[in-house]
């Protein structure tokens, strides 16, 4: 997990080298990203559901204050995979 | 004969199946190999007619064939034919050299030691397989002899066309979806006389199934549509699962003498002015009870202004009806009648209307996506055993909004500024739910680290068992489908039947009745935005029909 100091912005490496630069604003509301923030350590899912999961950061924080949501879709394939990735980045709370 | 082409030699080594090797001694009898080994065809007998040779027929006078046996690059005449002497069999050679020996192409290009070795290890996977295997094998209850009885019924029932379905007292513990749902197909035969038109029409399924120690209504129940009649009166049902909502056509349900602590919250959708269900008996149930209850006073508010945004759908036309009052009926703009349906007074209304009235409500029990709880207050668990007294639940104001638990309290957070965003874990689980995969699901995360993850996955498919659908239930309040819901609460309604006698007068219920008629339903929120808002007490349903009297005074319109 690389971080830059003052920037609007975090990158996030997947453990297949992929980056996403992911607005720190959305990152947050995973409590485990929160404290991985200031410390550098790896992370433990590969691109395709490092991908979904950016996906989803930035489904919340488009939506987070519309009253209609609309569905955000995940394939078939990757549901074990990101029901794992949310329940190790904390992602199961109301926000 | 001589000029007979020479066949290729035998080769001099062979698989032994026993010793799993090759040996010089060649197997006589290819029954001892495994088929994947011999020769998938029969050994041909071949006819040498194509052979003219008028030697093949003269020869010692006898008029035979000559017989072969065996594939054609090792074939060799028939042992029983005398006619050709050892002078025509190829003479054994004395030492053989290892040779490679083409076949039909069917190993082609690949040394014919390898492929032996490679199926050899081939077979010795398959007998333990090294792949994750699926237990598939789940032990299949046979139908009790209740349940074979219950079948011919079904079955019957489909046959005849009958629309009642009998199956009262008959000690069913459990009815298969299977036979159930093949009840949808269920068609009426018409009545065909003189002088009435032929139409189809569409069944009205009535099923009774009271008397029976069921323990959970068949999910199956839900898929029928055309269902119109359901007794589950003196059953053992703990729980009514939501889909009860899904039944747009039930006109009569009967839930009485069961075990149900609370209703879904779906049925109230049912008796609202659009659904059908006109009979309702629900009592006596040991259905939890609100711990304090309110006085909302009158039933019948005065209207202190003509309404603007409100349908009137009929007055008592002067008549001193109740109490010396004009009575007004009326709904709400948003939830209104079709267009073509909009008249002042209207004589298509049903005679019988429901008035629902908002009475009491739980606090709130907040959960998170994986079904771990938040909040202080819980709501009381169902009874395992026969627990036949009612139990009495905390109650909160209802005029103010619910309260949170402690951590949304410390984050200064109120019950308006949540987002309707659902969580990565619910997206994931609806993902689940929608595969074709879903029963297996757990299987797969058996073991891994996070073990709580197979027991939400089995939650699911429990949910999705009871309800006859994906695991999915409707949020209560934007009645989108949810897997986890994030809040569960339980309000009470004051339930009465007001009857419209010939569409001009109104009898109203006996309010003296009202403490015996509030019933428990039990809410469930999608996330903490879909909580419940701050309501007066005495609120009606939304989409039920209101009433009020005419305020003073009176304002007669023609």
């Amino acid at each position: 997990m690389a971080e830059e100091e003052v920037s609007k912005y975090v990158t996030l490496i997947s453990n297949d080298g992929f980056e996403f630069v992911v607005l720190r604003e959305a990152v947050l509301i995973s409590p485990m990203i929160k404290s991985m923030v200031d410390a550098k350590s790896e992370d433990h899912f590969p691109g395709q559901v490092m991908e979904k999961v950016v996906e989803y950061f930035h489904y919340w924080y488009k939506n987070r204050e519309k009253e209609d949501v609309p569905d955000m879709d995940i394939p078939a394939e990757l549901c074990l995979e990101l029901l794992v990735a949310a329940d190790f980045l904390g992602l199961d709370k109301q926000t | 004969m001589a000029d007979e082409p020479t066949l290729p030699p035998l080769p001099s080594v062979s698989w032994d199946s026993g010793s799993q090797n090759f040996t010089r001694k060649r197997v006589r009898g290819a029954s001892n190999a495994p088929p994947i080994f011999s020769n998938s065809s029969d050994p041909a007998i071949f006819s040498s007619d194509d052979d003219p040779n008028v030697e093949n027929y003269a020869q010692g006078g006898r008029q035979r064939k000559k017989r072969y046996v065996g594939s054609w690059f090792q074939q060799h005449p028939a042992s029983g034919d005398s006619a050709f002497g050892d002078e025509v069999r190829p003479k054994p050679k004395t030492k053989r050299t290892f040779q490679r020996q083409f076949d039909s192409g069917v190993w082609m290009g690949s040394d014919i030691s390898t492929d032996m070795e490679e199926i050899g290890m081939e077979i010795g996977l398959t007998a333990n397989p090294k792949m994750p295997q699926l237990n598939v094998s789940r032990p299949v209850p046979m139908p009790s002899p209740a349940e074979r009885e219950a079948h011919r019924r079904i079955i019957e029932a489909i046959e005849l066309g009958r629309e009642n379905l009998d199956l009262t007292a008959l000690g069913l513990e459990r009815l298969s979806d299977a036979v159930l749902s093949s009840l949808s197909e269920l068609s009426c035969i018409p009545l065909v006389t003189d002088g009435v038109p032929f139409e189809h029409k569409d069944p009205a399924l009535k099923i009774f199934l009271s008397g029976n120690p069921l323990i959970r209504a068949p999910a199956a129940l839900f898929k029928l549509e055309f269902l119109s009649v359901l007794s589950l009166r003196n059953t053992q049902l703990a729980e009514l699962p939501p889909a009860i909502g899904k039944l747009r056509n039930l006109k009569t349900l009967n839930m009485s003498l069961t075990r149900l602590r609370y209703l879904p919250a779906e049925l109230l959708d049912l008796m609202t002015h659009e659904g059908k269900l006109r009979e309702l008996i629900v009592h006596p149930n040991p259905f939890h009870q609100p711990d304090q209850r309110h006085d909302y006073g009158t039933r019948f508010p005065v209207l202190s202004e003509e309404p603007e945004d409100v349908l009137l759908l009929h007055e008592t036309d002067g008549k001193k009806a109740y109490e010396g009052r004009t009575i007004r009926v009326w709904l709400d703009k948003d939830t209104s009648l079709p267009e073509g349906k909009k008249s002042r007074h209207r004589t298509s209304l049903p005679l019988d209307v429901w008035q629902i009235l908002l009475a009491a409500r739980s606090p709130v029990q907040f959960t998170d996506s994986r079904g771990v709880q938040l909040s202080q207050f819980t709501l009381p668990e169902l009874p395992t055993e026969d627990g036949v007294s009612p139990l009495v639940v905390e109650t909160e104001e209802l005029t103010s909004p619910p309260a949170l638990p402690r951590s949304a309290r410390e984050n200064n957070a109120t019950a308006t500024s949540f987002s309707r965003v659902p969580s990565l874990m619910e997206i994931a689980l609806r993902s689940c739910s929608r595969t074709v995969h879903r029963e297996q699901l757990p299987e797969y995360l058996e073991g891994c680290d996070p073990h709580h993850l197979a027991d939400t996955l089995r939650d699911l498919n429990a949910q999705a068992d009871a309800n006859g659908n994906a695991g999915t239930v409707p949020c209560s309040t934007c009645r989108k489908p949810v897997v986890k819901p994030l809040a569960h609460w339980i309000e009470w309604w004051d339930l009465g039947m007001v009857s419209l006698i010939n569409g001009v007068s109104i009898c109203p219920i006996d309010i003296s009745e009202l403490d015996k008629k509030s019933v428990p339903f039990m809410k469930r929120a999608c996330s903490w935005g879909c909580l419940p808002r701050s309501t007066p007490y005495g609120t009606s349903f939304p989409g039920t029909v209101k009433f009020s009297f005419a305020p003073e005074p009176e304002v007669e319109e023609s």
